[in-house]
This record gives structure tokens, C-alpha cells and sequence, in this order.
């Protein structure tokens, strides 16, 4: 499930939903983002957030499709708001279910990194009475390279995988 | 060729300017054609426009600077995000 939206969002509503799945369910992962009262030292009033409607959605469904791809997950909860809020304000949900821990811990840091920087999403800011757009952080973009070692690895895997399973046919023919 | 070009974010702020129909004067075949007439709109277009750090998307999809572009393409152009 995936939804950009204005309105708040239940923790509840969404850790219910992801135990719909159960008795297959042995973890839930959930993240939440909260909108932080001070950025870089400025007293921040409110936030202001706007999307690109349509290219949100399509981005974070392709995020999720990634996931489910790399890990043995069952479930993904998503849900960014948009629109005027306030430091307290929850801004962003991000919940997974699997099987094991594991796999739902790294799927649940994977989508938010990676929701991060690729989500057609923008903050404005008003802080000590001002406007401004932020700027995207460097740090953020480190995050979501730092899991790209285990992708690549994750791939080879699954061409090793891939090729093992290509020689055991031809050894069975010959 | 006409598109639908839209301007997000920070980029609508300072082209003063969300969203428009926009019919080329020649034939822009390419992401880069339309973005190289648009530009001569003035150094503010051209600068906005061709800034590194703006991505494009064709019709709601991240695509390179030397994309094919059909007329009736929305073409988007995208500040840096800044989410979550």
C-alpha cells in the first residue's frame, strides 16, 4: 500500500494492517519521521511539502518492487504526507512485514534511504520567519550508496546461482 | 511539437512559472533540442534549465538529456529532492 497524502496517519491503523498477514508474519519493522523543530540551528515554524503527483506514486511502487525483489518480505506499507505541517508532525511511515527480522529491518532502511533521494518530493522551509527550499543533503545520497555493494552482491548471487543451475542441466543431458 | 512542460518546486519559484503548453518553433526531437530552445528564453531559463543537478522526466519517468521526445510528451523538469 502506498499513499501520498495530506492527512495524518494512524501508527495503529498501519501496525494492524501489517498484521493482517499473520500467522505467516514473524516481525514488523516500522519506521516514522517526525518534523524536527530546529534544522541546521534555525527555528523551524512549519514545513511545507509538495510532490509530483502520479511520478510519487510510480517512483515508491518501483522502490518497493526492488525490495520485494531482494528480500523475503511480505508486506510494505507507505505513506508520505504532503501539504503545510508542523515541527511534531508525522511526515513519513514506512512499515514492512516478513517472516524473520532480518529481511524486514534491511527492507524497511533500504525504502527509506532510497525513498530519500528518488521520491519526486520537496520541503519548504519556514524557519525564523522565512521561506526557503532545501537543499538536498549529501549524506542522504551516502546512505543510499552504501547499499549498493550489497545489491551488486545480491546480484552476482543470483547469477552464480543462475549459471550453477545452467551447468547441473547440461551435466544431466550429457 | 507541442509538450506539456512543468516546472517543480524551487524551479517553479524562480521561472515563475508551474506548468504550460509549450509548441516548439523547430522540431525537438530530442530532451536536449527543447531544452536548448527553452533556454532562449534568457540566461535565468538557460541557467535553470541546465543545471546539473535538475532532472527530467518524460511523461512521470527520470530519463537522460539525450532522450527522443514525442510531441505530446510531459516533460518535467526537477530540483534535487529533499524527502523525508
Amino acid at each position: 500500500m502506498i499513499s501520498v497524502q495530506q492527512e495524518d496517519f494512524s501508527l495503529s491503523d498501519e501496525y494492524r494492517a501489517l498484521r493482517e498477514d499473520a500467522p505467516r508474519v514473524g516481525a514488523i519493522v516500522t519506521f516514522t519521521g517526525l518534523v524536527r523543530d530546529r534544522n541546521e540551528g534555525a527555528a523551524v515554524s512549519s514545513l511545507c511539502l509538495e510532490h509530483y503527483p502520479g511520478m510519487t506514486e510510480q517512483v515508491l511502487e518501483d522502490l518497493v518492487a526492488q525490495a520485494t525483489a531482494r528480500w523475503d518480505i511480505i508486506n510494505v506499507r507507505i505513506i508520505h504526507r504532503v501539504g503545510r505541517l508542523e515541527p511534531d508532525d508525522q511526515i513519513v511511515f514506512v512499515g514492512v512485514n516478513s517472516a524473520h527480522r532480518s529481511d524486514a529491518f534491511a527492507a524497511c532502511e533500504f525504502l527509506m534511504d532510497a525513498l530519500k533521494t528518488t521520491a519526486p518530493i520537496w520541503k519548504q522551509e519556514v524557519a525564523d520567519g522565512s521561506a526557503r527550499w532545501l537543499d538536498a543533503r549529501n549524506e542522504d545520497s551516502e546512505r543510499l550508496a552504501s547499499w549498493e555493494p550489497e545489491l551488486q552482491r545480491n546480484e552476482q548471487l543470483q547469477k552464480n546461482e543462475q549459471k550453477r543451475q545452467n551447468q547441473q542441466q547440461q551435466g544431466g543431458e550429457s | 511539437m507541442d509538450f506539456q512542460v512543468r516546472y517543480l518546486a524551487r524551479l517553479r519559484d524562480e521561472l515563475q512559472c508551474s506548468e504550460e503548453r509549450y509548441s516548439s518553433l523547430q522540431p525537438c526531437n530530442t530532451l536536449e533540442e527543447l531544452i536548448s530552445e527553452l533556454a532562449t528564453r534568457g540566461e535565468l531559463w538557460r541557467e535553470a534549465l541546465t543545471d546539473p543537478s535538475v532532472s527530467v522526466a518524460v511523461n512521470k519517468v527520470l530519463v537522460e538529456r539525450n532522450s527522443p521526445l514525442n510531441s505530446g510528451d510531459e516533460v518535467a523538469f526537477l530540483p534535487p529532492v529533499t524527502v523525508g
